[in-house]
């Protein structure tokens, strides 16, 4: 049983902390489309010398949305960090049973603490996603056309730039419900633990 | 060990933690509990004869008893079932 459960606590170790790689990932994207969509629309500010209200609002918006994307980010390498104290001790691990039953007390601690977090998480990628997806589809049309003409290296980098923004958008897409099957398996556990504490309580009720 | 924990998990992890002889600080530092929460859960744990206080060579320390055992195999195992119900999550 020991041999199996500390099969199933590193698989579940790494896919968690994979994930949390590709969400930080995804922030980091968000972040630096964030700048360059807020750059190019300063520019045409910039260059009149007087304020541009559409262009105005989106820089306003990319700025909200930059703030979001760090406070992801930052909260992604917050989460990374803490969690890297449950892989540390894993890899330590032989097996044994108490050790062991250590980690899961303390991957549980982890969740408690962190449950919020990965929600917001998934939210901010499921959005990233969203926009990557949108942005592939607006490139559809365009690449349809540069299909048509002779091969040129503007056609090359269309097809580059559509597959790189269908693939994010595929993965924000993945990432959440990857997030909401975490959740789900410890939302259980939790769930259990809770019935575990009766079955604890009564028994140091019992004992003199 | 941080983060949100029950109290069973906190008995769980000094009475791990004191297998072999321990101070009051290395206790409540390994198991990051105040000084005054660490005294109230340590206090009910002497009560229930679940950890022991001697003192050796001038210094107080404290070990967990054989009466321990049970609570700490039945928590082990309700854990590690607990733990293995269920579906695997992997990516």
């Amino acid at each position: 049983m020991i041999t199996e459960t500390l099969k199933r606590f590193s698989t579940e170790t790494r896919s968690f902390n994979a994930l949390i790689v590709m969400n930080i990932t995804g922030a980091g994207l968000a972040v630096s489309m964030g700048v360059a969509l807020g750059i190019k629309n300063i520019l045409p500010i910039v260059s009149a010398q007087r304020l541009l209200i559409p262009e105005a609002v989106t820089v306003g918006l990319v700025l909200a949305g930059c703030v979001l994307g760090l406070r992801w980010l930052v909260a992604g390498a917050e989460m990374l960090d803490e969690f890297q104290d449950i892989v540390d001790g894993q890899k330590e691990v032989e097996k044994e049973p108490e050790p062991l039953t250590g980690l899961i007390v303390q991957n549980m601690a982890f969740y408690r603490d962190n449950r919020s977090t990965i929600e917001r998480m998934s939210l901010g990628s499921r959005a990233t996603g969203a926009f990557f997806l949108l942005s592939a589809l607006m490139q559809v049309q365009r690449l349809v056309y540069l299909l048509g003409v002779p091969s040129t290296w503007e056609t090359l980098m269309s097809i580059v730039g559509f597959s790189l923004c269908l693939a994010l958008g595929l993965v924000g897409v993945y990432v959440p419900s990857a997030f909401s099957r975490y959740t789900a398996a410890w939302d259980r556990r939790l769930q259990e633990s809770s019935e575990a504490e009766k079955r604890l309580g009564e028994l140091l009720e019992g004992s003199s | 060990m941080k983060g949100k924990r029950t109290l069973y998990e906190i008995y769980w992890e000094i009475l791990t933690f004191c297998r072999t002889p321990r101070t009051f600080t290395s206790i409540i530092h390994r198991c990051s509990l105040n000084s005054e929460i660490g005294q109230e859960h340590m206090g009910f744990l002497l009560r229930k004869g679940f950890l022991r206080r001697y003192e050796e060579d001038g210094g107080i320390l404290y070990r967990a008893t054989d009466e321990a055992r049970p609570f700490l195999d039945v928590f082990r195992e309700m854990y590690l079932e607990l733990y293995n119900r269920g579906p695997e999550f992997k990516l």
